[in-house]
Order: C-alpha cells, then sequence, then structure tokens
C-alpha cells in the first residue's frame, strides 16, 4: 500500500496533504513500534511489505503520477483541493469517481497535471485505475508560508484520521 | 465597434509552464500595442539567496522551477565555483552533464509530446489526443520517464534533486550502479530517434525570422558548461561580461524582467540558438538524425523548435550513454575550497535556453548578492516581437484558428513562467465583440 502525498509545503494550505501524511507516517511508525508484531515464516514476503503503507511525499508531481499510479497495491492519494466546500472540508472519492471532480477541457498548465488529468490521460492510454481512494481537504490560503488557514488548521486531526481509517481498511481488505 | 481598432483576447494561455496573458491591439491593420503579461507575485528567490551560506545556494534555486531544477543548480554551481576558484575534475563533470542529460530528455519530452505536440495535432489537451495517438504519448512518456530516472538515480530525486553541491556532489554513483541503469537510456533511444522523424513530418505554419541568437560557446554542444556566451553578429564574450551586453528592464505588464541587448535589440536563446551555432558538435547519433530530418540549417521558424528538441533529446541520450561507458567513479565527490570575498558568473544551457547567475560572495561564506537570469526572462521580448509579426497573418482568419496560432508560436519558446516569474494568460482582443473579445 502506498499513500502519496501532494502539494507545496511553501503555501500555505497547499502543504496541508503533506503534513498529514507526515502525521500519519509518524502515527504508524508509532503503531508499528507498539504492537511489534513481526512476521511469521509462513506470511509471504510481499504480504509482509505490502501491508506496510509506503508514504511517498510527491509535492507537485505531475505526470510522474501515472508511474506511481502503475501499481498492483492499493493507493491512497492526499491533496488539498478547492470548490468542494467550506476549507477544512474533508472529501474522500474512489479513483473512479475522482477521473471525473475536474470537467474534462483545456489542460491550464503543465504543473496542472493533477490526479484528475494524470487519471484522464491513463484511462485515454488504456490503463486501468488503481485500487485505493483520494482523499481531499478543502483550502482556503495558499500564500507564501507554511502557516496553515485556521480552517484547515482545526480540520488537521480529522483529515488525518480520514486517512488512518482508509490505510486500516485497505490493510483488512488486501489479501 | 470600429473596424479600424481590433484587439485579440484570450483568456488563459494552455500548456505552457506556468500562467499569463498576450494583449494585441490593432489599429487600421497595424499593431499598436504587444503586450506578454506575466502579472504573478514576483518571486523573490535573489533577495532569499543574500544572506545565506553559499553551501546551500543550490538546494534554493533548485526550488525555483519542477520542470528544470538540475539547471539552475548547475549554473548557480558554476556561478559560485568561479567565484571560488574551484574547478571540478573530469569525473564530476562528467557527471553534472549526465544529470544534466536527465533533465533535457525529461523536459524536452514533456514539450514535444504533451504541450506542443496537441498543437500539430488539432488537439486542445494531450489527454484527447491520447485517445487517438497512444502510441505517440505512449512514447512520450517512456522518454520522458527515462529522464526523471536519470535524474533521480544521481540526484536522489527526480523533483528537486539534492545531491548536487559546491565542488562536486555529496555523493556518486559507482560504476556498477551507472552500468546497470544503462539499458533504461539504451531502450529509450530508438524512440527517441523516431519522435526526430515524427517532428520533421509535420506541417509547419510559414514563419521564418531574423533572430539574433545568443547560447554558450567555446564548448562541446552546450549544456553543463562553456566560458564564453556567443552573441550571433557580435561575436563572443565571456560569460562574467555578459551581465554588460544586456540590460533588464522592468516593464509595467509583467513582474518578469524583460532582457535586451544594450542596443536595445531582443533576442533568442534557447534550442534553435545551440543547433545554429552548435550542430557540428552534435553527438553523431544525433547529428545523423539532424542530416535524415532533413531540417534546413539556420531553423529561423520557431514553429520548428519541436524538431530541435526532438534532436536534442536523441543528443542527450547518446552522449548519457558514451558517459556511462567511460565513466570512472571518482575518489572523492566533491572538491574542498575556503570562502573569500569574490564576485563571479556561471551559465548553463537549460532545457528552455541560457541560464546565467552572478553571486558575490564573502569571506565569511555568506552569499552578499545575487542575480538570477532565466531563458523565459530573455526571450520575453522576442515573443512580443514575434506576436507582432505573426499579426498579419492573424487577421485573415477567424478568431479561433488566430488565437490557436498564437498560443502555438508562444508554446514554441516552451515559456517557463515558474522561472520568469510565473503567470502567463493570452488575450487577443480584435475589437469584435461579435467574436467574444474584450472578455
Amino acid at each position: 500500500m502506498k499513500v502519496v502525498a501532494l502539494g507545496n509545503d511553501n503555501a500555505g494550505d497547499d502543504g496541508a496533504a503533506l503534513l498529514a501524511a507526515k502525521q500519519v507516517a509518524a502515527n504508524t511508525v508509532a503503531a508499528s513500534v507498539k504492537s511489534s508484531n513481526p512476521p511469521t515464516e509462513n506470511t509471504p514476503s510481499k504480504s509482509r511489505i505490502s501491508v506496510k503503507p509506503e508514504f511517498v511525499f510527491a509535492g507537485r508531481v505531475g505526470t510522474e503520477l501515472l508511474d506511481i499510479f502503475d501499481s498492483t497495491e492499493p493507493i491512497i492519494l492526499l491533496d488539498v483541493v478547492t470548490g468542494s466546500g467550506p476549507p477544512g472540508h474533508i472529501l474522500r472519492l474512489g479513483f473512479d469517481e475522482l477521473i471525473n471532480y475536474v470537467a474534462p477541457g483545456r489542460q491550464v498548465s503543465s504543473h496542472g497535471f493533477g490526479p484528475a488529468e494524470v487519471l484522464q490521460l491513463g484511462q485515454a492510454l488504456g490503463r486501468s485505475l488503481p485500487g485505493g481512494c483520494f482523499i481531499g481537504i478543502e483550502g482556503h490560503h495558499f500564500g507564501p508560508g507554511r502557516a496553515l488557514s485556521a480552517a484547515v488548521n482545526a480540520a488537521m486531526g480529522a483529515f488525518v484520521e480520514t486517512i488512518q481509517t482508509a490505510i486500516n481498511e485497505f490493510y483488512e481488505s488486501y489479501p | 465597434m470600429s473596424e479600424r481598432v481590433k484587439v485579440y483576447k484570450v483568456d488563459l494561455l494552455t500548456r505552457v509552464e506556468g500562467e499569463g496573458r498576450f494583449y494585441l491591439k490593432v489599429k487600421d491593420k497595424r499593431v499598436v500595442e504587444s503586450r506578454l503579461n506575466i502579472f504573478e507575485s514576483p518571486r523573490y528567490f535573489e533577495a532569499f539567496l543574500r544572506g545565506r551560506a553559499i553551501e546551500e545556494v543550490t538546494d534554493i534555486v533548485a526550488r525555483i522551477c519542477g520542470i528544470c531544477p538540475v539547471a539552475y543548480q548547475m549554473s548557480a554551481a558554476r556561478a559560485l565555483e568561479n567565484a571560488l576558484g574551484v574547478v571540478p575534475g573530469a569525473s564530476i563533470r562528467a557527471l553534472r552533464r549526465l544529470l544534466y542529460c536527465g533533465e533535457w530528455i525529461e523536459s524536452h519530452a514533456l514539450h514535444i509530446f504533451l504541450l506542443h505536440a496537441p498543437d500539430f495535432l488539432g488537439y486542445g489537451s494531450a489527454m484527447e489526443m491520447a485517445v487517438d495517438h497512444k502510441a505517440l504519448v505512449e512514447r512520450g512518456l517512456r522518454i520522458k520517464k527515462a529522464g526523471n530516472a536519470l535524474i533521480a538515480l544521481l540526484g536522489g530525486r527526480a523533483i528537486h534533486p539534492v545531491s548536487v553541491r559546491l565542488g562536486g556532489f555529496t555523493a556518486v554513483p559507482s560504476s556498477r550502479q551507472l552500468a546497470d541503469f544503462r539499458p533504461v537510456l539504451q531502450g529509450v533511444l530508438d524512440d527517441a530517434l523516431e519522435a526526430v522523424r515524427w517532428s520533421a513530418g509535420l506541417s509547419f505554419p510559414a514563419f521564418d525570422q531574423e533572430y539574433t541568437f545568443v547560447c554558450l560557446d567555446h564548448t562541446e554542444y552546450p549544456l553543463e558548461w562553456g566560458d564564453h556566451i556567443h552573441i550571433s553578429g557580435q561575436g563572443s564574450v565571456p560569460v562574467g561580461d555578459f551581465h554588460t551586453q544586456i540590460t533588464e528592464s522592468q516593464v509595467a505588464h509583467s513582474t518578469a524582467l524583460h532582457s535586451r541587448l544594450k542596443d536595445g535589440r531582443h533576442y533568442l536563446c534557447g534550442p534553435l540558438a545551440r543547433l545554429n551555432r552548435h550542430h557540428q558538435r552534435l553527438h553523431p547519433v544525433a547529428l545523423d538524425a539532424l542530416t535524415k530530418s532533413g531540417l534546413a540549417l539556420p531553423v529561423r521558424n520557431p514553429y520548428q523548435s519541436i524538431v530541435v528538441r526532438a534532436l536534442e533529446v536523441v543528443h542527450a541520450l547518446a552522449t548519457a550513454l558514451d558517459i556511462i561507458d567511460n565513466y570512472r567513479q571518482p575518489e572523492r565527490p566533491f572538491a574542498d575550497y575556503v570562502a573569500r570575498d569574490a564576485t563571479a558568473a556561471g551559465a548553463t544551457e537549460a532545457p528552455r535556453g541560457l541560464l546565467y547567475h552572478r553571486y558575490r560572495i564573502g569571506g565569511d561564506g555568506l552569499v552578499k548578492d545575487a542575480t538570477i537570469i532565466p531563458p523565459t526572462s530573455q526571450n520575453q521580448a522576442q515573443i512580443e516581437a514575434d506576436l507582432v509579426s505573426v499579426a498579419p497573418q492573424l487577421l485573415a482568419l477567424e478568431h479561433d484558428r488566430a488565437t490557436h496560432l498564437c498560443e502555438q508560436l508562444i508554446r514554441s519558446y516552451d515559456p517557463c513562467i515558474s522561472c520568469a516569474t510565473h503567470f502567463l494568460r493570452l488575450d487577443i482582443d480584435r475589437g469584435d465583440s461579435a467574436h467574444g473579445i474584450n472578455q
């Protein structure tokens, strides 16, 4: 399983997904140390590796996301969104929903190869959608600096919890 | 609305790096105003650098652009090493050239296949184009992936690599690591050669222009090295004197500085400038591809830059393979230096053209002053001039077709507004409300 975080941690709320992923990674490390449940010899090595989330702090990754999506493992993709609701609103979508989250049309910028555009490109090329889900948080302030807006900062706990819940769900359903 | 005045306007120029606007006003069939508006907030990197340790510079400037971070690192390293009196050894230079090849490969592949190709094939985006031209897009993605992998191998990661430091690298790969990677590059060389054949067969609008070309000189096909800068029709000047040959000025409609030669001429840097000056220095594989492409030299039609970029991808791949084959791991990944009071410049060839850095540093190891002149800033005045030149063709076209021709022309330069500062939007306003103008 991969947890992939997008955004810019020097652009206000745009760094919220990266920040949340760091927090979940820290929690995951703490939990794994606490549970200390070593794999047995009967556990296939692939399963032992795959059930541990791999955290990818991808930033503003563009079309390289297509390579990250080229995976048989579930992917939990984290990003900051606009237009989903009030600042701090948390949005969870399947990738089949995310692909239609932005209207197909003119591609604004090569920096604008966001998750939906990359999924659209992958679909046009006949590639399968990855397993997993997209979790976004509505941003408000995208100016310079690392500080989050008050609304997004207040919602970070719920954002982290939503991510952790998704990890646990895919962990349990992963063969 | 008077027929004497036509103002062309489109709200958003697509498929370029960053965002901005272009405004073109025609009166009595004569262009009276041409503006490339860049109005995103200035990014202040030169100010950020003042007071920072010289060791931090390569990592800070890498953040200027996610597409060409290596170019910023290399130009900064060249300038600071010149200031420090450090000359990297042959192996370090080769590794830097190899890393830079990765950036040319990924940046050019992005532009050729995902940003510029839709113009020639009649699509609004790469996503739409991919439905009908799957093999073409897959070819581009394979090439781009190989370039990114090369950057990740040498730079630690594909985006904003972290291994470049003053005097060399923080760590260098073993010969075995590079040899193991070789098939990745070899595997896309045929894709790149096919890209040359494909792009050379495209149909290009007739638009030959008289340019003043500027690129690095006294070097191999220019990339990470070169101590002189060539200005066509004028000759070569030492890199350290380049700032005396140009003026940078603020214009009201742009947050990016305009660069012009001292005599007021605008000029063009980038692939066309490099190829026209140095085509004989292309790798033999790329030179052969150039010959077979039938591309006539000198190239003075900016729409043909897609072919030149494809040739430079071949050159970068073939050069990278040679470097890997001849690589000897240096005993030390970097050379030592002692900070001193000094001022020096350095320049390298970013995918989009000449990238010039100049630093004043102190014996305390801190940056006192920094000047960074990115290629898009240098090309900005030329782009405006070209849009004036293309205006007569626009007047005879439908609004949508005229708009597209302008966008395609601007995209020919692969402008990186993110580097120049950020925002580019194209307005073509022909003063005719029936076409939805003056929006």
